[in-house]
């Protein structure tokens, strides 16, 4: 509704459908409304009026409701991020196949951050770590990263001292090998790639996909014991070298992940391995640390969890409930359950 | 009697504002004298006229494109929200009161004689008046307080245009809807749809549109392409959204008020290089930028209120202790201030406040309404400044030095605003501060010196100037991606009326 032309769209999409689809259409929700409901209500009518379909609720606009931010749109604005002497400077590398980029949307709660995505090796002056991300495609973006000089960056910064971290594909381009025997990633011809040879490990693909829950402790030493938990979604297998500290003990026994020897290089497959505040904060004041900064506490964030709590109870009010929990065959909550 | 062409939206947003930019610059290069004209205009962002008067920032922008002097008759309705529920109305350039949405729905009647009246007039004068609607003709609900869409092009006998985004999705949905719920006498005066911010392979397009024109009988007059190279700032506050289209090091933060106003005077800081523009409506946002920006406000004590909670007000201070720039224009010029009064309520609430006391100045809030173009020299290094002065208070100095001194258009020279000892504390009333290049240059120069950041040796180019290259653009898309003999058809068969 914010937008305006909403009782066009929904009659015109109506009027679009074929019938056996148009069927399919149980109810209208009205969204992002802001105003005086009395208003709008003549609308509606004629809404149902011309189509038939009912309007199962109108939901108010909600400011400032922070769940992860999901697309690229989204990230471009993010790119926007402080420039700050007193802030924290974290670098994502925004790899072409990019994913899973949600990751690091707990950095926007925290104060003491800066986190912006850089495509060149002159946006990663000054910075006091760089991620690499997720990616749909390691073999591509590793070629990427040489391109743009980008992989003889990122060896200098961990040379220097600066944190370097990688999430799943990008852990993968931290190793010393990549190795494609099926074509998996490079459009069917086997391939045999260096990575970025910052940690002891190499890493096949296979065409099984793991996808994984995963919860454990780190076993880095600024963390150790502190839980984490994420899930993994990868084609590749990793191996370290025998010796080689890993970087979670998960809860089934295994372990995960691996860390340079001057401890400054890291990377996981876990994503989401940042979500836990205490893991979170305890990584990023050794950023500070290095900085000669005072150490801080976990943030007092609002939970994520308590956020889609409070987007539930808006939406279960606005929403003519008994309907929906007709069309999806429930039966309502007990009374006094909630 | 001029010829009359509108565009109307199927949603807010949908390339309204630039498209009617367009055609007043293709009609402008057909060699006709070009009007453009919204009834009436919500928005925030106003330019003060040659003569006096203000109108919407949009509106100005078109007749810069169709080669002509803006005026009042070109916008005669403007309200400008001062709370959620209050406007200020601004009609023939002048404000005629606050009043409420409700009062304001009674009001309509008497406005939309106005409203016509002032397209009469640009039709005795202009080959072509092109008219822009407002959010959607659709909106069956709200069909009884129309006095921009259908009614008007009803009452004026205006073709319309109905264009629509694409890029956002549900384009062909909008079109169909939006002319299933128009009833007959307005679906006539529907003339054509224009398929607006297109980007892909038009071929693929091509078959969605044949069929949209069989279901509505209403011919698609031309797909136009996303233009990602305009330099024109979105007209309202969701254009705010967008981040600085440069990345620099030279980092502005904007401070992004509930009721901000003018913003378009620092577009012209979102496409300069090396600059970081970005807006900050957060205590934990604000960093440590090197220009700290206060823009106009339609609520000077509300948005200094607001400030305050925020927690940025102390920020601020502290940051222009430890030798930040802070820039106020306007609004925040006043709240950089040593107190601000407003004994009759003016302005929005009765009473008195203390400023942010960064300059020692005192404003007044009096019932007279200054609009005025002026052109000047700053006081200290004597850069070029040019733009227009539009608001209630009256800013004292003392015991501060002069911005700068400005001319009015009837000659009369005066000092505005007020500098801080060190010079890094500057606030002045004069919208479009930056849009001279020269005084923008020296200045950015100034901050990058004060820094130590490397020195830009160019002088970038004024924010008209960047303007014109959009309407160039702007006419040429008209000429390849619509039916221009189609346009003209439509002025032809009035002409023969």
């Amino acid at each position: 509704v914010d937008r305006g032309g909403a009782l066009a769209a929904s009659v015109g999409t109506m009027l679009l459908l074929p019938p056996e689809d148009r069927a399919r259409v149980a109810g209208f929700v009205f969204n992002k409304f802001r105003g005086d409901m009395s208003i709008l209500q003549p609308g509606l009518a004629v809404v149902t009026e011309r189509t038939g379909v009912p309007v199962l609720g109108v939901i108010p606009y909600q400011e400032g409701l922070r769940l992860a931010e999901e697309d690229g749109v989204a990230l471009e604005q993010a790119k926007a991020g402080v420039r700050d002497g007193r802030l924290l400077q974290i670098r994502v590398v925004a790899l072409p196949h990019i994913s899973n980029f949600t990751d690091f949307d707990v950095f926007s709660g925290e104060e003491d951050v800066s986190l912006t995505y850089v495509t060149s090796v002159s946006e990663l002056d000054g910075v006091d770590a760089v991620i690499l991300p997720g990616t749909k495609n390691s073999m591509r973006d590793l070629a990427y990263l040489r391109e743009r000089g980008l992989d003889r960056a990122m060896q200098n910064l961990v040379k220097g001292g600066t944190t370097v971290v990688g999430i799943c594909g990008g852990y993968q381009l931290m190793g010393r090998t990549l190795e494609d025997p099926e074509g998996e990633e490079s459009g069917g011809a086997a391939t045999v790639q260096q990575g970025l040879d910052l940690l002891a490990v190499s890493t096949r693909f296979y065409p099984q996909k793991e996808v994984t829950r995963t919860a454990g402790t780190s076993l880095l030493p600024f963390a150790e014991g502190e839980p984490v938990s994420g899930y993994e979604i990868h084609m590749g297998q990793t191996r370290a070298d025998s010796g080689i500290p890993a970087v979670i003990a998960r809860q089934d026994g295994g372990t995960d992940g691996a860390v340079s020897a001057c401890g400054n290089a890291w990377g996981t497959y876990l994503h989401g391995v940042f979500d836990a505040p205490g893991f979170r904060r305890a990584w990023l004041n050794v950023l500070r640390e290095r900085r000669g900064w005072q150490p801080l506490g976990t943030a007092a964030l609002q939970d994520r969890y308590t956020r889609f709590d409070q987007l539930a109870d808006t939406v279960r009010a606005a929403l003519d409930m008994d309907a929906v929990y007709r069309l999806t065959g429930l039966s309502g909550p007990k009374r006094g359950l909630r | 009697v001029g010829a009359l062409l509108m565009v109307q939206g199927t949603s807010s947003d949908a390339g309204k504002t630039v498209l009617c930019a367009a055609l007043c610059r293709w009609f402008a290069d057909q060699g006709m004298r070009v009007a453009p004209f919204k009834g009436q205009n919500m928005a925030l962002n106003a330019v003060a006229l040659a003569g006096g008067g203000e109108i919407g920032w949009a509106q100005a922008m078109q007749a810069e494109a169709a080669r002509v002097e803006p005026e009042n008759a070109m916008n005669p309705v403007l309200l400008k929200p001062v709370s959620d529920t209050v406007c200020q109305v601004v009609v023939q350039g002048h404000p005629v009161g606050n009043i409420t949405a409700r009062e304001y729905l009674d009001y309509k009647q008497k406005a939309l004689d106005g409203v016509l009246e002032s397209l009469a007039s640009l039709r005795r004068r202009f080959d072509v008046v092109v008219m822009e609607g407002a959010g959607s003709p659709a909106e069956v609900n709200l069909r009884d307080h129309d006095i921009v869409n259908m009614r008007l092009a009803r009452a004026a006998g205006a073709p319309v245009l109905l264009a629509a985004d694409i890029d956002r999705g549900g384009m062909f949905a909008y079109v169909a809807g939006t002319l299933a719920l128009l009833n007959e006498e307005e679906l006539a005066c529907v003339r054509g749809v224009v398929v607006n911010r297109f980007r892909g392979d038009k071929e693929r397009l091509l078959p969605g549109l044949q069929m949209l024109e069989e279901r509505t009988g209403k011919p698609v007059v031309g797909v136009l392409p996303y233009l990602s190279d305009l330099s024109l700032p979105a007209e309202d506050s969701l254009g705010l959204q967008q981040p600085s289209v440069a990345s620099g090091d030279l980092d502005v933060a904007v401070l992004r008020y509930p009721r901000i106003s003018n913003f378009t005077d620092l577009h012209i800081l979102s496409v300069e290089p090396g600059v970081q523009l970005r807006y900050v409506s957060g205590a934990a946002e604000l960093g440590n930028p090197h220009v700290i920006i206060l823009p106009g406000t339609k609520n000077t004590m509300a948005d200094l209120a607001w400030l305050r909670e925020k927690g940025l007000a102390d920020m601020v201070t502290a940051a222009a202790e430890q030798g930040a720039f802070v820039v106020g224009i306007c609004g925040g010029f006043q709240m950089l201030g040593t107190e601000i009064s407003d004994p009759l309520g003016v302005d929005g609430a009765y009473g008195r406040t203390t400023g942010l006391g960064l300059l020692k100045a005192v404003t007044e809030f009096v019932p007279q309404k200054t609009t005025v173009r002026v052109r000047g020299k700053t006081m200290r290094e004597g850069d070029l400044l040019e733009g227009y002065e539009i608001h209630l208070g009256r800013t004292r100095r003392q015991d501060a030095e002069p911005f700068a001194r400005l001319q009015g258009e009837d000659g009369t020279e005066y000092e505005d605003g007020a500098v801080s000892t060190g010079g890094r504390v500057l606030g002045t009333y004069l919208h479009g501060l930056f849009d001279a290049a020269s005084f923008r240059s020296a200045f950015l120069n100034r901050v990058r010196k004060a820094y130590s950041l490397p020195l830009s040796a160019a002088e970038g180019s004024s924010a008209s100037a960047q303007r014109e290259v959009s309407y160039v653009l702007l006419g040429n898309a008209v000429r390849e991606h619509l039916d221009t003999a189609f346009l003209h058809s439509l002025i032809r068969e009035q002409k023969r009326r």
